[in-house]
């Protein structure tokens, strides 16, 4: 409860002081983060599902990163899909992705449209069902296996609620 | 002698309904403090027992029976997933590793895991901490079997040690693998979570042990010699795996796995993520928490609702008492001190028993729990929050306490010094 206290303070004294830092978080909407042509294409494109393998050629994936992104202090909104805790059910690394879950009707979003994040502190577990904004810092991080070459990651400040 | 020594000793000369009133607010705050932290315990030794995992694929099923039967060995599964299946997932490219669990199988009330070397290479528990073997090694011969913790300190076992795997989930073997006795060649490091309840042994062994039970219970003379097997060791695998574990090279590439798994034409499968399927659990088991905690509040209130009753009717006893104390020179409101200070005691003491009772009643709970259920209850200091409930009573103590202090500090300049009969 304390530690609650505190991060309201904290965010208190952020939200009146952030005219005087420098750098703002910059809002950023999903589709900015999938290259301009790609996204054109990814609009036009509309496929069947080849459902025989594992291996089957989604309808569309994409795991390319917009080059010009890595850095900046973004801020995000979107759902949250915990992926680790620490070893007392704190949430530390999750997924944010732009719509929540099992939407068993259109296939899944893109690589390039899921962010990984990482909290510095672990934080008490969040509700899935409920949509958050993600404020921190957006890196691309590279990866190199056969699926994909470059993810986005991001250096979690703050999760509040949308 | 001062007012709070007066008032101490008028507590002692009725501690009978008073230690009664303490006992109700102590047993009230108890059932409070322990539906509280028996929440708390349960979720962190749930979140605890999976780490590192990106999805668990079984047999199509609701989301959360695969994570209670694969992760916690909680229920049993309807179907699994056949041979080909799992091959065919293990050499995704998404795919990093792969942990098979073959399940059905028990050991003297604990579970048997036919499982493969990538569970000790590759499994995650708590944060991120891999498999500790604490004795011994993992699978070297066929008839290896690797135990956990709990296992080998409950049923006394050691490195060395021969022991026969029983037919069925049931808890009393009937039907046994005697032709088949294993080697125990290893012993886990405690970890927290349901690994501790479990016995692992390899997927050749596995098979090995169910030639000949192919009609549903064994056929006398169709099993194979262990020796026999362990010639064939490396042709040996089960039919089908109850459930598979993997972790994936690119953890973005989960949602577009997962869907290709869940779509599969050739078998019906499910996949989950674990982080998923335990909120789901959550939102369930929710109902039932809130339900226990307006319970637990209510008993708290009529604890409360208690001592007022107490305190009120000992108030009429103790007019002569009152009227001796002011006629000494005791302020009216120094009277209402002494009530709400009174009731503020009683709440107090309440209190306190009652979190050592809680604490008291979850240590003695805890070695059940984990035998029955593998669940893993520490006993913790509770939370700030529940500090803050627990304040929260004992202003309330005090404001109840309020009520029989007004009456008196009303009451005792006439009343008490004229003797109505």
């Amino acid at each position: 409860m304390h530690k609650i206290t505190v991060a309201v303070i904290a965010a208190a004294a952020i939200l009146l002081a952030a005219p005087l830092l420098a750098e703002d978080p910059r809002e950023l909407e999903w589709l900015e983060l999938m290259p301009e042509e790609e996204a054109k294409t990814w609009l036009a494109e509309s496929s069947e599902v080849d459902h025989s393998g594992f291996e089957a050629p989604e309808p569309f994936q994409s795991y390319t990163t917009v080059g010009e992104l890595d850095g900046e202090i973004v801020r995000i909104p979107g759902f949250v899909v915990p992926v680790e805790t620490d070893g007392n059910g704190k949430l530390k690394e999750f997924f944010l992705v732009p719509y929540f879950g099992a939407c068993i009707h259109v296939p899944p979003p893109p690589a390039n449209q899921i962010i990984y994040g990482r909290l510095e502190e672990p934080i008490p577990m969040v509700n899935i069902w409920d949509a958050f904004w993600m404020e921190g810092t957006l890196n691309i991080e590279d990866i190199s296996n056969n699926t994909a070459d470059a993810a986005y990651t991001m250096d979690v400040d703050r999760l509040v609620l949308y | 002698m001062n007012l709070l020594g007066l008032a101490l000793r008028s507590l002692i000369n009725r501690r009978f309904a008073v230690i009664l009133t303490i006992l109700t607010i102590a047993l009230s705050i108890a059932l409070l403090v322990l539906v509280e932290q028996m929440r708390s315990e349960v979720r962190d030794g749930f979140y605890r027992s999976v780490s590192g995992t990106d999805l668990i694929v079984g047999a199509r099923t609701a989301p959360i029976q695969l994570l209670l039967y694969s992760v916690f060995g909680i229920g049993d599964a309807t179907n699994n997933v056949s041979w080909q299946t799992y091959q065919e997932l293990a050499g995704t490219s998404d795919v990093a590793w792969a942990i098979p669990m073959a399940l059905g199988d028990m050991h003297r009330g604990y579970r048997v895991m036919g499982t493969s070397d990538a569970l000790f290479e590759h499994f995650r528990y708590g944060d991120r901490r891999a498999l500790e073997l604490a004795e011994g090694r993992a699978f070297d011969d066929l008839f290896d079997v690797v135990v956990g913790h709990q296992v080998a300190r409950q049923l006394d076992y050691d490195i060395g040690d021969r022991i026969v795997l029983s037919h069925g989930t049931g808890s009393t073997a009937l039907q046994q693998h005697e032709e088949h006795p294993f080697t125990i060649s290893g012993i886990l490091a405690p970890t927290g979570t349901p690994v501790d309840q479990t016995l692992y042994i390899s997927l050749p062994a596995h098979r090995a042990i169910h030639i000949g039970w192919e009609r549903g219970t064994r056929m006398p003379g169709a099993e194979i010699d262990p020796d026999q097997a362990r010639e064939r060791a490396d042709e040996l695998h089960p039919e089908s795996v109850t459930a598979v574990l993997l972790g994936l090279q690119t953890r973005a590439a989960v949602f577009g796995l997962q869907r290709r798994i869940n779509d599969y034409r050739a078998e019906a499968l499910t996949a989950i993520m674990p982080g998923i399927t335990l909120q789901e659990l959550w939102r369930i088991t929710g109902l039932a928490e809130q339900i226990l905690r307006v319970v637990a509040g209510m008993v708290v209130l009529a604890g409360l609702l208690g001592m007022l009753t107490v305190l009120l009717t000992t108030l009429n006893e103790r007019r002569r008492e009152m009227a001796i104390l002011r006629a000494n020179g005791a302020r009216p409101w120094q009277i209402a001190g002494l009530l709400v200070f009174e009731a503020g005691l009683i709440a107090a003491c309440g209190i306190i028993a009652g979190v050592g009772l809680a604490l008291l009643a979850q240590a003695l709970a805890a070695p059940w729990l984990l035998t029955t259920f593998g669940l893993h209850v520490a006993v913790s200091w509770p939370a700030t929050g529940l500090w803050l409930v627990l304040g929260g009573i004992l202003g309330a103590g005090l404001a109840i306490g309020l009520v029989p202090a007004l009456m008196a500090y009303r009451r005792t300049l006439a009343d008490g010094m004229q003797v109505r009969m």
